[in-house]
Formats: C-alpha cells, sequence, structure tokens
C-alpha cells in the first residue's frame, strides 16, 4: 500500500495511500509515529508504557486521517 | 521547572476538519476506500474466529479485491449474525480479533428495541477513532475552541454521545458533562456555565425546551448557538428541526452513529443542504435495496451497509443497519466537501413502516406532521386489533398553557391532515392527560403497535 523502498538525493522518499509525495509536515508526523511504535518494542516504565501508547493511538488518527498509512495495533497493545 | 513554552502553532482556518480528504475528489476517494478495505479484509479474515469462517466458507480472498466494486463480493453481515455469536461464545462472540485483556472499553447498544444489548470492545486506537469522527462533525459545524459545551447525556454503558465528549476536549472546547442530572439541572447547568453548545437527541432537546419554559428560563435569550442532535432521525425531520431551533434560538445540526461501529458516520455541516455528509474517508457505505440486496442509484431509497475501517477490535465489514436512506451526490451541498449526503438524514428504519388496512404507516412522516402543531407537547401513536379490523390512534398532549377549548378544531385539523397524507385513513385523535405519555431521553419509541403483543402488554 506504501512505497517506502524509494530513494531520491540519497534522501527516503515516501508516497501518501493516494501514491502522492508526502509534504514536509506529513513527513515530520510519519516519523513521530513510527517512533512511537519503536517505543512500544522498549523495555518501559508503566508512566512511560502506558503514555506511549496513548500517544501512538492519537498519532493513528493522525497518519490515517492524512492517509499515510492504514493499520490496526493490536500487536502493540493499542 | 516550570516554563512558557513558545512557538506554538496556528490552526488551519479550515471549515474541514480534515481538508487533505474532505475535499477528495470521487476517484481519489473511492481510490483510498479500495486501500483501506484491502488491509481492513485482511486483517478481519486473519485475526477474527468469525471473518475467517465465513470467508472460507463463501469461498472470499481479501487478495482478490481489485476495484471498489468488489465489495459486493464480501459477505454480509446481520445483526442477528452478531448476537447469535455473542450467545454461542459469550461474552463477545466470535467477530472481535482481540479477548477482553486487549480492550480498554465495552459499550452496548441501548436495549431499546428490547433484544438484547450488543457488546462492543475497543482498544486504545479504536477508542480514538471513535472520538476522531465525531471531531468532523463538531468542527464541520462551525464548533470552535472558544465554545463551552453541554453533554446532556447519561453516561451509561450505552455508547451515546461518550465519543463527543471525547472529540470536545481533543478540539479544545470546554466541556460541561451533564451526567446523572435530573432535567431542571441541566437546563440550570446549561445557563451557569454560558454553554454555547448543547448535544441531546432531538426529543431531549424539546424536553430541556419544555423544562426551560417552566422555569422561567428563556433559552432563547440564553448563549446557546448550536446543538448537535443524534440518536434519532428526527434530527432531519425539518418540521422537527425547525421547532428545535425555534425554542432554543440556536441552529441544530443533525449526525448519526451506531454502537457497531461506535461512533458517528454521518454529520450536517454549517451549509445545512438538507441531510448529512457520509465521512467517506473512513467508511464505505453502500445503499441496497432490501429485498434484492442490488445497489439502489442516487436518489432512491434503500438501506444503508456500511463498512467502516476504524475498529480493528471487531471489523465491521459490509454490515446490514436497517436504516433507510436516500443517498444523493456530494456536490448538492455547496460546501465543497467531496463527501456524498444522505438526503434527509435516516429516513427510519427498513421495518418500521407499519401497514393499517392496506396503507403504509411511516412514523417519520407522522412525527412531521404533529410537529406543524405548536400546541402539541407530546404525543404518541398506538396502533390497536379490534376484531378483525386494525385501528391508529394518535394520542396527544397539550402544552400547559393552551386554551383547552381549542379541542374541536385542532384535533379535527390534525386528522385531516393526517388522514390527506395516508391516503384517507381514517387516525383517531385522542387527548391525553398532562404527563401521561411518556418522555424519552434517549431514542424515542413513539409507535406502540400491539397487534402482536400477549393480550395485556403495553397497557
Amino acid at each position: 500500500v506504501r512505497d517506502r523502498g524509494r530513494i531520491e538525493g540519497g534522501r527516503p522518499m515516501t508516497v501518501d495511500l493516494l501514491g502522492m509525495e508526502l509534504t514536509a509536515s506529513e513527513d515530520r508526523l510519519l516519523a513521530v509515529y513510527e517512533e512511537l511504535k519503536a517505543l512500544c518494542d522498549e523495555d518501559l516504565p508503566p508512566i512511560a508504557h502506558a503514555n506511549v501508547r496513548a500517544a501512538l493511538a492519537l498519532m493513528h488518527n493522525v497518519v490515517n486521517g492524512l492517509a499515510l498509512r492504514y493499520e490496526h495495533l493490536s500487536d502493540l497493545d493499542v | 521547572m516550570l516554563g512558557i513554552i513558545g512557538g506554538r502553532g496556528v490552526v488551519a482556518d479550515s471549515p474541514y476538519w480534515n481538508p487533505k480528504t474532505e475535499t477528495l475528489g470521487r476517484e481519489r476517494l473511492e481510490a483510498l476506500q479500495l486501500a483501506k478495505l484491502r488491509v481492513q479484509c485482511e486483517w478481519a479474515g486473519a485475526r477474527s474466529p468469525w471473518y475467517r469462517r465465513l470467508f472460507a466458507a463463501e469461498g472470499f480472498d481479501p487478495s482478490s479485491l481489485s476495484t471498489l466494486a468488489d465489495v459486493r463480493r464480501v459477505p454480509l453481515l446481520t445483526r442477528d449474525d452478531w448476537m447469535a455469536s455473542q450467545s454461542a461464545e459469550p461474552p463477545y462472540g466470535a467477530l472481535p480479533t482481540i479477548g477482553g485483556e486487549g480492550a480498554i472499553r465495552v459499550h452496548t447498544t441501548s436495549g431499546t428495541t428490547g433484544r438484547g444489548p450488543l457488546r462492543a470492545l475497543d482498544s486504545r486506537k479504536d477508542w480514538a477513532w471513535i472520538a476522531e469522527m465525531w471531531a468532523y462533525a463538531v468542527w464541520g459545524c462551525g464548533v470552535r475552541p472558544t465554545d463551552t459545551a453541554y453533554i446532556a447525556f447519561g453516561y451509561g454503558s450505552f455508547i451515546g454521545f461518550w465519543g463527543l465528549h471525547y472529540a470536545m476536549e481533543k478540539v479544545g472546547i470546554l466541556n460541561v458533562p451533564g451526567g446523572a442530572q435530573t432535567t431542571e439541572a441541566r437546563v440550570r447547568q446549561i445557563v451557569d456555565f454560558g454553554a454555547t453548545v448543547v448535544a441531546s437527541t432531538p426529543t431531549y432537546a424539546l424536553r430541556l425546551a419544555q423544562e426551560a419554559e417552566q422555569l422561567g428560563i428563556d433559552l432563547e435569550g440564553s448563549g446557546v448557538q448550536r446543538l448537535i442532535l443524534s440518536g434519532e432521525p428526527a434530527g432531519s425531520i425539518p418540521q422537527t428541526k425547525a421547532l428545535i431551533e425555534q425554542q432554543w434560538g440556536a441552529k441544530a445540526f443533525d449526525t448519526a452513529g451506531m454502537t457497531e461501529i461506535g461512533t458517528i458516520m454521518v454529520f450536517e455541516c454549517e451549509r445545512q443542504p438538507g441531510g448529512t455528509h457520509i465521512i467517506e474517508d473512513h467508511m464505505i457505505e453502500e445503499v441496497l435495496d432490501p429485498m434484492t440486496l442490488e445497489p439502489v442509484a442516487y436518489g432512491e431509497r434503500g438501506e444503508r451497509v456500511v463498512t467502516s475501517f476504524g475498529r480493528g477490535a471487531i471489523p465491521l465489514i459490509r454490515y446490514r443497519t436497517g436504516d433507510l436512506v436516500c443517498r444523493v451526490p456530494a456536490a448538492t451541498c455547496s460546501c465543497g466537501r467531496g463527501f456524498d449526503i444522505y438526503e434527509g438524514g435516516i429516513l427510519g428504519r427498513v421495518d418500521d413502516m407499519k401497514i393499517i388496512r392496506g396503507t403504509n404507516v411511516y412514523p417519520r412522516a407522522i412525527e412531521a406532521i404533529v410537529r406543524e402543531f405548536e400546541a402539541v407537547n407530546e404525543f404518541q401513536c398506538l396502533i390497536t386489533r379490534e376484531g378483525l379490523r386494525d385501528e391508529i390512534t394518535l394520542r396527544v398532549e397539550m402544552k400547559p398553557n393552551w386554551g383547552g377549548d381549542e379541542w374541536g378544531p385542532l384535533s379535527e385539523a390534525l386528522h385531516n391532515r393526517l388522514a390527506l397524507a395516508h391516503e384517507g385513513l381514517n387516525f383517531r385523535v385522542e387527548q391525553a392527560e398532562a404527563g401521561e405519555l411518556p418522555r424519552f431521553e434517549l431514542k424515542a419509541k413513539r409507535t406502540v403497535d400491539q397487534r402482536d403483543a400477549p393480550i395485556g402488554a403495553g397497557r
């Protein structure tokens, strides 16, 4: 659904679910989302474990709503 | 250390919550729907025991979805299917992709139909999405962070306005939860807190206005500018909507949702084109002939069948809602959204038509006529069988300050209007005592059909 393989000018390029290139803001939003997902794999204290998941649930609204990414997150307990 | 964070961004001055997708043209919107449909079907087939069995039995392979029209190859799901699964494998049935341990909430249907309630699980992500759909409506009807909202809702296990509450918080609106209050207390709080937005069912908006009048509180002179209505089709019945707007001195905006998807699927924008926009970047809404299950054209009535991309815990794919709708193109509205419209909102239920001596009678049509009569406070439509003959009786409760000697002309006018709209069907019109008829906070049930009920039931 999403092309993360293209490289242009040494920088990873991504397109949204409609095949459009991401804007600079969308690129950053997607990076935040991916970072939160990555943090879910970390061994975190309860305060971080819960709040990272709460933040990820909200960020999913952003990337899903902007047609950047659509997936379910049950495997991350989100 | 405390500090002031500088460099706060600016909220775009946009009439749309999500400009990117709300303004998509039809072709791109459908491309987005197809992309999400593939993911949702693959997810459901892999994770939900129900869908795994269903897809295998019907020979459906999610990877075979190549156009949006292929959605019709996915088997339909009914409420009876869901209930049967819930009964066979309590408490949640085989639809969920997770167990209770992976969820953060469970909500139920209202139970007003007399059947057992559906139980719906939500994960953190799903619950965040539920509020997100309400945010489309909140923003779309012009509510902004400077508003103060009052939600006149019981905050129980019925999902109701829970999602709206969280959407208001998300948008940054001061939110007054109006749970566990008497109607009088709610009216006073609305005024005391200076609410500019009130959310309730259409029926309860009228009830609040009645209460305010009895308390001598001038709602028209209050700060309330907008009413967000949901839970009943009446929010899009022009006569009922006009009555609510007149009593509150505010604009009313209709929305509609269902527990099965957890949130709303349609909302009325500020342009108010006479219907509600479908949130099409998060759902596929089909309109089918309920008998043939073939799609109907724009402008024709049919049954709503919804596929939601929101819930991962309980995927809802091609769910027969039983809602009667009439879909028209997005261009019917001048707001610029690409989302199609349900003209007149939810028109009723496919199965709520009553046949009285060969004449079709719809509760919505009766309500539209009764609301033309300002002196009527509450009403009930009673259908009985007397010997071999069906009878329909409209029972009306008048406003307290109504002049009693006008009953004759008023009842005759009601009788004639109802007969004219129903092929000459003879409606009995009776006056009920003040306070005699039931009042409703949620999902008003004003049509009582006693023909199939056991003797003595409903008396």
